[in-house]
């Protein structure tokens, strides 16, 4: 699992997120993409295009962002998510606290409002 | 490589005849004896145990299905004598005997004479038997520490409901704990005279913290102990639930829920569950199977959420199946990791003459589960309960 940070057109930060995340990928970016997310000054969109597994760990990790998010009164929004992980995120219900945009275009705009 | 270190000994100019014997500091990598260290053969038994054979230098041990083998393993897919273990300083070395289905080792099928290296798996028929070469004492550290997790396995275990067959319902369960303690409890219980509670807990992670939390939330179910909580109404049950096991003051787990509340008057059934796949309704008509599964938030995720309800009509001669993503989330024996769409077909399947006259619906399903899948134990704790309508 690797993380790596880049900026939507917008210019908004976009924290990019690569492979599986699962209980040793998590371990190793879990201070990374706390940190990525709490310096966003206002919204922060996630990119899920090269994740391809999710398990409860990682679900268990998102939330914890969406929760410091919230707290800050700051959006947190992800897109990109293939269909195994968007079917997890939905599961878990994840889809009702975060918005989940298709894309990069969408995401922007969710952040943007 | 030769440095100034280099001592030789029987040092004769080379004549021809004689050998020039060097001996240098600077030796080419060779392991050390390790003292105190011992190679062992670790795998399940036909039960379920773990167990731990020691391999002492030059005896042979046969493995197979009968004696005279050392290691006798009921499996009908291992030959009677199937291979043969040799320890030789160090070195374990494998033997197939001529068996009918084959050795591997590391997955590669082997003969004669092949090495199994240290933490290399060796299969045979369906068992996996691990070559561990470790540290005596260090070992008994982690034995005790097994132990630990086995009694918490055990003390979950003896919370779990006895079979229900009196009445017009008849309720069955098949519990298979995974290797490490697992997140998975259940239960069912009467509400009244009317009514019967069902409910599956799956709480995330693995290990004896998850298992903690998960005794906690049974706790709160079977005894009813939620504060101010009308047991008949699961999205109030969900709620309670949400309030009283935060993520924040768990350790960081949540879990998932699916939580049924069967009226044995109108045999309307009223559920909710908590990102949890659903529970499944058969019909004996041939009717397709009935999802039921309510959109709702992981309980414990956040505070502020609500939760979401519904009914479903049930009648005599259906079967509601609650379970745990354990008992499909497999990788097949082809190596193909399943989905919960690939279970359902064996839903409700006629048992034929492969049915052994006592065994209940759970655990055949949990036979045919684990005859699918690849040989080992089963990654996930494997909870199935069946509640028919008769």
């Amino acid at each position: 699992m690797e993380i790596s940070l880049a900026e939507l057109a917008s210019g908004a930060p976009c924290v990019v997120l690569q492979g599986r995340l699962d209980t040793p990928g998590v371990d190793r970016i879990e201070a990374s993409f706390s940190a990525a997310v709490a310096r966003a000054a206002r919204g922060v969109a996630v990119d899920l295009t090269a994740v391809s597994f999710l398990s409860s760990m990682g679900v268990r990790m998102i939330i914890a962002a969406a929760k410091s998010q919230r707290s800050q009164g700051r959006k947190l929004v992800m897109f990109g998510a293939q269909p195994i992980v968007l079917q997890t995120l939905k599961m878990v219900g994840l889809d009702q606290i975060i918005p989940i945009a298709a894309d990069g275009d969408q995401a922007q705009a969710l952040l943007g409002a | 490589m030769n440095t100034g270190d280099d001592r030789a000994t029987n040092f004769a100019p080379d004549d021809g005849e004689r050998t020039m014997i060097r001996t240098t500091r600077n030796r080419a990598a060779q392991p050390q004896p390790r003292a105190g260290w011992v190679h062992y053969l670790s795998y399940t038994d036909d039960t379920g145990v773990a167990q731990r054979l020691r391999m002492v230098e030059g005896i042979p041990v046969r493995i197979g299905r009968r004696l005279p083998c050392e290691l006798v393993l009921r499996d009908a897919e291992v030959s009677g004598v199937h291979c043969e273990l040799l320890l030789r300083a160090d070195d374990l070395m494998v033997s197939d005997r001529g068996s009918t289905n084959g050795t591997f080792v590391d997955g590669k099928r082997v003969f004669a004479n092949e090495p199994v290296p240290p933490g290399g798996m060796l299969q045979v028929g369906r068992q996996m038997l691990k070559h561990e070469f470790r540290d005596e004492q260090e070992l008994a550290q982690s034995q005790e520490l097994n132990r630990d997790l086995a009694r918490a396995s055990h003390y979950v275990q003896s919370l779990l409901p006895q079979p229900l067959h009196t009445g017009s319902v008849r309720v069955d369960w098949h519990f298979q704990p995974s290797t490490q303690v697992g997140g998975d409890v259940f239960g069912y219980h009467a509400l009244d005279q009317h009514r019967l509670v069902m409910y599956l807990v799956d709480v995330s992670g693995h290990g004896v913290g998850a298992a903690m939390h998960g005794v906690a939330v049974l706790g709160s179910l079977r005894q009813q102990t939620l504060p101010d909580t009308d047991y008949g109404q699961p999205a109030q049950v969900l709620e309670r639930l949400n309030a009283m096991y935060p993520m924040d003051g768990h350790a960081g787990m949540f879990f998932t829920i699916w939580y049924g509340v069967l009226d044995r008057r109108d045999w309307t059934l009223h559920y909710a569950s908590a990102g949890h796949h659903p529970s499944f309704v058969w019909s004996p008509d041939g009717a397709p199977l009935q999802a039921l599964q309510t959109p709702n938030l992981v309980i414990g995720a956040m505070d502020d959420v609500s939760f979401d309800a519904a009914h479903a009509q049930l009648r005599p001669g259906q079967k509601l199946y609650i379970f745990s993503d354990g008992v499909f989330e497999i990788v097949t024996r082809e190596g193909q990791t399943w989905g919960l769409p690939d279970f359902l077909p064996l839903l409700g399947q006629p048992r034929g003459s492969a049915h052994d006259a006592g065994m209940s619906e759970p655990e055949h399903l949990f036979k045919v589960v684990q005859g699918l899948a690849q040989p080992g134990p089963l990654d996930d704790d494997f909870s199935l309960v069946v509640a028919e309508i008769l």
